[in-house]
This record gives structure tokens, C-alpha cells and sequence, in this order.
């Protein structure tokens, strides 16, 4: 909401909002469109679907139309992107990263990129807190609950949980069979 | 609360609620648990349509903003509890061949990310980065007007919670939502929840608190574990021989009462152990932000993934962050959404199974709460697919011309068989009624 903003104002939350609406039921939509949808008496797989999509799609057109009729609603105003894109990011990095490379590095990778999504990223502190949440999260849950994690890098023959049972004498770099059976999708 | 400085009452407030809900629940437990248990039992799929939709019309009413946008997050909700194999007919929808989502979306990913990660993305976003300001704790004992607010709230939030805690399929989690939907609605001033009203603690936490003992009801009336932990509860007490059921208390007396005192104990155990640890909870706030939202990230994501080994788990949970941060510029709130997701499969299921059985109209399977003519069949195997003349609803309206090459008929013994032509009798005898 910056009236120095130069060119037209902001379009109105009520109306990306209704447009978000429409486009998801649309998008409900489309894959639905196999599945049988049944009798009135003897619903199918895609009877619900399709009720509950036609009706996200009425709801954001009626929205939609309403915000550009009476033109109320507060302006849309985006703030900043950067949190939100640097916390998923790291996130997803952990994500990807805690099977292969082990809970300690991934918990420390985590916490550094998440620390770029605060106001004065701390390097030092980031690394120290980051270490110790590690250290306490492998202690806990690998061998305080003992929780079936991955706790340092594959290529690795550490192991801090002696209860979980893992072959981890021999260090394997290249393995993957035998690791990838462990964690279920 | 917190924000007004009251942090440290709000959780006092918590804790008592609990403890009066638990007290109260127990009580209940002792002294009619059976005839509770029958209640719970006669809710069949009309009833359960009736509760959900309550509990969806509810999440509406009770969000502080528009009511069209809360009406739309429910439709979300409802959408991602679709996501998964069909139960009914074992068609996988929206999973897109991802493995992962194959029994679905996880409860825990979709909270965490709903909740916590885009609460985190919000309040680095508003505070640039440095964090919600911590206000000082303030007394940890509530002041009067607090009290006074909150014993009422408590005791209608232990009602909602014994009531859905019984229920098949309810809990902790519907009794306390709908427990604030109640607090909201019976207010005199529905505008100060959300800004430190009393209530808005003591009837969820009450009803929380009452919703998880409640489902021992049903439990140890008849055996019927009312949600997954109940049922894990009875596979212990099956390990060690004892048999939950409508004779447990002639049976094996001891075990039932011992039951009931020990969760008495617990109540007060919990307060105990609750009430001098507020401190330093609350003190937990006065941490920098900056250091706290790691650790909040490290807990979410540890957590996500302890519970099924699985990264689509977590990464889930990164989606539902972005997916409830986006929605919240557009001024969405994520209660109603939380609210369609849990009762989306619920609400569902038993939609079908209503229409199925009541739909034609000439499905006549004996139901305690309605009463239903006895089917008229083409065969033994043959199923009615007569829709549209029948109405829906009640049993009015017959059309005059009948079939009598019937056989096989629901019989009120609920068998299904009726060999002596009992119905067929009474059904000649008396016309419409059967």
C-alpha cells in the first residue's frame, strides 16, 4: 500500500482471492474428470470432489465479481518474499539432505540458511546454536527414543545409536540399495 | 493473552480448566458410562452429516474475518482430505503417483507447516525479521474477572468435549474447536476473542482435556475403541488378558475402578506438575527470536520426519508453510481449513453411506432412529436401484403398485433374514408401515 507506487493501484485482496479460489477448484477439477461420479443414490469416487470444487469455483467468482462491483476490500500488498522463500528453501534442502547426509549436518545446514531469513543473519552465533540443537536432537531421538536416523553422512561408519541396527562397518560409498529399502515413502 | 501480558494466567487458566474437565469426565465415566456409551452408539451416518457440517458451519462462524473466505479454506480442507485411495471404491485421487500420498496427507506435515512454519514466515515477515516483541510475563495467577470468566467456559467445554469425545470418530481435537466455536458464539462480546479473552482457553482446553478421556467411554462400555488410541489401548489390555465389554464392570470390577481412580490421579498430577513449570515456560518467551525460530524449524522438521520416515512428509510440510503464508496476505485464516481437513473424510464417508442406505428409499435396514419400511426386492442378490420416484427422506408416498415375489427381506432382528415372513406378514397386515 505505497501511494508513491506509480502506474495502477494494487488489485484488491477480495479479488486475487476469489481468482485463487476459482483456480484451485479448476485445478480439482481437471483430474476429477475420470473418476465416476455415480448416482445420486450410489455416489462414486468423484462425486465429492466435484461438489466440493464446483463450489470453491462459485465461491471465488461470486468474490471476484463482488470486489469489482463495490470495489471495497483493502488493496493487496505483497511483502517481503525473502522469509518465505529462504525458509522453504531451507526446509526443503533439509529435506532432501537428512538421508544422505545425517541429522547433525543437515540440522546445521538447516539452521544457517535459516538464519539468512532474519533481519541481521548471525553467522557465529547460527553455527554454535546450530551445533548445539544437532548434538541435542541426536542425543534425544537416535538415542534417547531411538528413532531409526540416519545421524552422520553415508559415506561415514560413525554411529551414535549402537541399538539401531545398521551395517555401518564398512564404509559404502556408493551404496544404495540397501540404505534405500530402509526409509519408507 | 500473551500479547496483553497475561501469558502466564493463560496457562494457569489451561491447566485448571483440564483439571476440572478431567474430574468432571471421570465422574461421568463412573456414573454413566454405559448409558453414554449407547448414545454414542445410536449416532448413525445421518447423525454424523448433522455433526460434521455443525462442526464445519461452526469453523465458519467462529473466524474473525469474512465468512466467504472461511467457507472457502473449508473447501480447501475438505479438497486435501480427499487426497489419498478412496476408501469406498479404492480409487486414488490427487495423488498424482506419488507414493507417499498414497494413505493420504498427514495430519502432523499439514498442522506443523499450517501452523508453524507459515506462523514463522508471518512473523519474520512483519517484524522484519527481528521478532515478535516479548511482553512482560505478568502475574502467573489469574485475576478475578478472569476466573470469573473462565468456570463457565470450562464447564461447557468439558460437556462439548464428553459429548465428542464419546463419539466414534470425534476426539481431542474436534471437542476443542468446537468448544471455541460454542465460546465465540454464547458471548456477549464475540469481538474479544482473539485479544485476550479467558474463555477462549478455558472451554478448548477443558474440552481437550475431556474429549481424550471421554473416548474411554465406549471403550470400556462396550469395547469399541471410538479412535486409533483407544484401539491401541485395548490391543494392551487384550495382551493382558482382559476384555473390555458391557461385563467389564460386573467382571472384573477392580480393573474398572482402578481405571477411574488412577485417571483421577493423573488430573491432579497434572496440575502439580503443571503449575510451578509455568515459569519457566514462560520465561522460554523472553528468548531472541532470531535464536528461537531455528529451533522451532529444527523441532517442526525432526518431528515431521520422526513420524514416518518419510521426506514427502516434509516436504509436504515446506508446501503447507508457503500454502499458509500465501493465503494469509490474502487475509485467509487456517482454522476453517484444519477444520474441513479432519472432518473432510468423516464428513464424506458418511454421505455416501447416508445416500446409500436411505437414498432410494427402499433399502430398509432397521435404524434405531428411523423408521424405515422393509425393502421390497427383485431377488436374494439383487440390490434396489429405484432413485428418482422414491423420495429421499421419509418413508411417505409409496407409489400404490407393488412387488410380492419377496423372500428375502430386513427383518427386525437386524440378521437380515427373515425366514418365518415375519415382515412380509406385518407389512400385508398393516399397509404403509412396516
Amino acid at each position: 500500500m505505497t501511494e508513491s507506487q506509480t502506474g495502477p493501484p494494487a488489485p484488491s485482496t477480495d479479488l486475487v482471492a476469489g481468482g485463487f479460489s476459482t483456480l484451485i477448484g479448476a485445478g480439482g477439477l481437471w483430474p476429477a474428470r475420470d473418476w465416476p461420479l455415480g448416482s445420486p443414490t450410489d455416489p462414486g469416487s468423484g462425486a465429492f470432489p466435484v461438489v466440493v470444487c464446483l463450489g470453491l469455483v462459485g465461491l471465488g467468482i461470486w468474490l471476484a465479481v463482488r470486489s469489482l462491483i463495490s470495489r471495497r476490500g483493502t488493496r493487496l500488498s505483497i511483502g517481503g518474499l525473502r522469509p518465505a522463500a529462504v525458509i522453504t528453501l531451507s526446509v526443503t534442502l533439509f529435506a532432501l539432505l537428512l538421508d544422505r547426509a545425517g541429522l547433525i549436518l543437515s540440522i546445521l545446514l538447516l539452521v544457517l540458511i535459516a538464519d539468512r531469513a532474519g533481519a541481521r543473519p548471525r553467522a557465529p552465533t547460527m553455527l554454535v546454536l546450530g551445533a548445539v540443537l544437532a548434538g541435542a536432537c541426536a542425543l534425544l531421538f537416535v538415542r534417547g527414543l531411538g528413532l531409526p536416523m540416519r545421524v552422520w553422512p553415508r559415506a561415514t561408519s560413525f554411529s551414535i545409536s549402537p541399538w539401531v541396527s545398521r551395517s555401518r562397518s564398512l564404509p559404502k560409498i556408493f551404496s544404495s540399495a540397501s540404505e534405500g529399502s530402509r526409509s519408507a515413502p | 493473552m500473551a500479547r496483553k501480558g497475561r501469558a502466564g494466567a493463560a496457562l494457569t487458566i489451561a491447566a485448571l480448566a483440564s483439571l476440572v474437565a478431567g474430574i468432571v469426565t471421570t465422574a461421568a465415566i463412573a456414573g454413566f458410562g454405559p448409558p453414554l456409551a449407547s448414545v454414542a452408539l445410536a449416532f448413525g451416518p445421518a447423525e454424523y452429516i448433522g455433526l460434521t457440517v455443525l462442526g464445519l458451519a461452526g469453523a465458519m462462524v467462529a473466524s474473525k474475518g469474512s465468512r466467504i473466505r472461511a467457507a472457502m479454506m473449508v473447501g480447501f480442507g475438505l479438497l486435501l482430505a480427499m487426497v489419498g485411495t478412496d476408501v469406498s471404491s479404492g480409487q486414488e485421487r490427487y495423488t498424482f503417483g506419488i507414493d507417499g500420498l498414497f494413505d493420504g496427507i498427514d495430519f502432523v506435515p499439514l498442522t506443523m507447516g499450517l501452523f508453524g512454519i507459515a506462523e514463522i514466515i508471518a512473523n519474520l515477515e512483519e517484524t522484519g525479521g527481528r521478532g515478535v516483541e516479548t511482553t512482560p510475563v505478568g502475574s502467573l495467577w489469574p485475576n478475578r474477572d478472569e476466573i470469573r470468566r473462565s468456570w463457565p467456559a470450562a464447564l461447557r467445554g468439558t460437556a462439548v468435549g464428553t459429548l465428542f469425545g464419546a463419539l466414534p470418530g470425534g476426539g481431542a481435537t474436534i471437542s476443542s474447536f468446537a468448544a471455541y466455536a460454542l465460546e465465540k458464539r454464547v458471548a456477549r462480546d464475540p469481538t474479544r476473542f482473539g485479544r485476550g479473552a479467558p474463555e477462549g482457553v478455558a472451554g478448548p482446553e477443558a474440552a481437550n482435556n475431556a474429549g481424550a478421556q471421554a473416548g474411554f467411554i465406549p471403550m470400556l462400555a462396550l469395547g469399541i475403541p471410538p479412535n486409533a488410541i483407544m484401539a491401541m489401548m485395548i490391543g494392551a489390555m487384550t495382551i493382558h488378558g482382559i476384555t473390555p465389554g458391557p461385563r467389564i464392570i460386573d467382571l472384573q470390577p477392580d480393573l474398572f475402578w482402578g481405571l477411574i481412580v488412577s485417571m483421577l490421579a493423573g488430573n491432579v498430577m497434572l496440575v502439580i506438575l503443571n503449575l510451578p513449570l509455568i515459569g519457566l515456560w514462560v520465561r522460554l518467551l523472553k528468548v531472541p527470536y532470531a535464536y528461537m525460530f531455528p529451533a522451532i524449524l529444527v523441532f517442526c522438521c525432526v518431528g515431521a520426519y520422526s513420524l514416518n520416515n518419510s521426506v514427502v512428509d516434509m516436504l509436504m510440510m515446506a508446501g503447507f508453510g508457503v500454502f499458509g503464508h500465501v493465503p494469509r496476505e490474502l487475509e485467509f485464516e487456517p482454522v476453517p481449513l484444519l477444520m474441513g481437513f479432519v472432518l473432510g473424510k468423516m464428513l464424506e464417508e458418511n454421505l455416501r453411506r447416508a445416500l446409500l442406505l436411505f437414498g432410494g428409499g427402499s433399502h430398509g435396514v432397521r435404524h434405531p432412529s428411523h423408521q424405515r419400511r422393509a425393502s421390497r426386492r427383485r431377488g436374494p442378490a439383487a440390490r434396489s436401484r429405484v432413485p428418482a420416484r422414491r423420495s429421499r427422506t421419509a418413508g411417505a408416498g409409496r407409489s400404490p403398485r407393488r412387488r410380492l415375489n419377496v423372500e428375502w427381506r430386513f427383518s427386525p432382528s437386524r440378521s437380515g433374514l427373515d425366514p418365518e415372513g415375519e415382515t412380509a406378514a406385518r407389512s400385508m397386515k398393516s399397509g404403509v408401515r412396516g
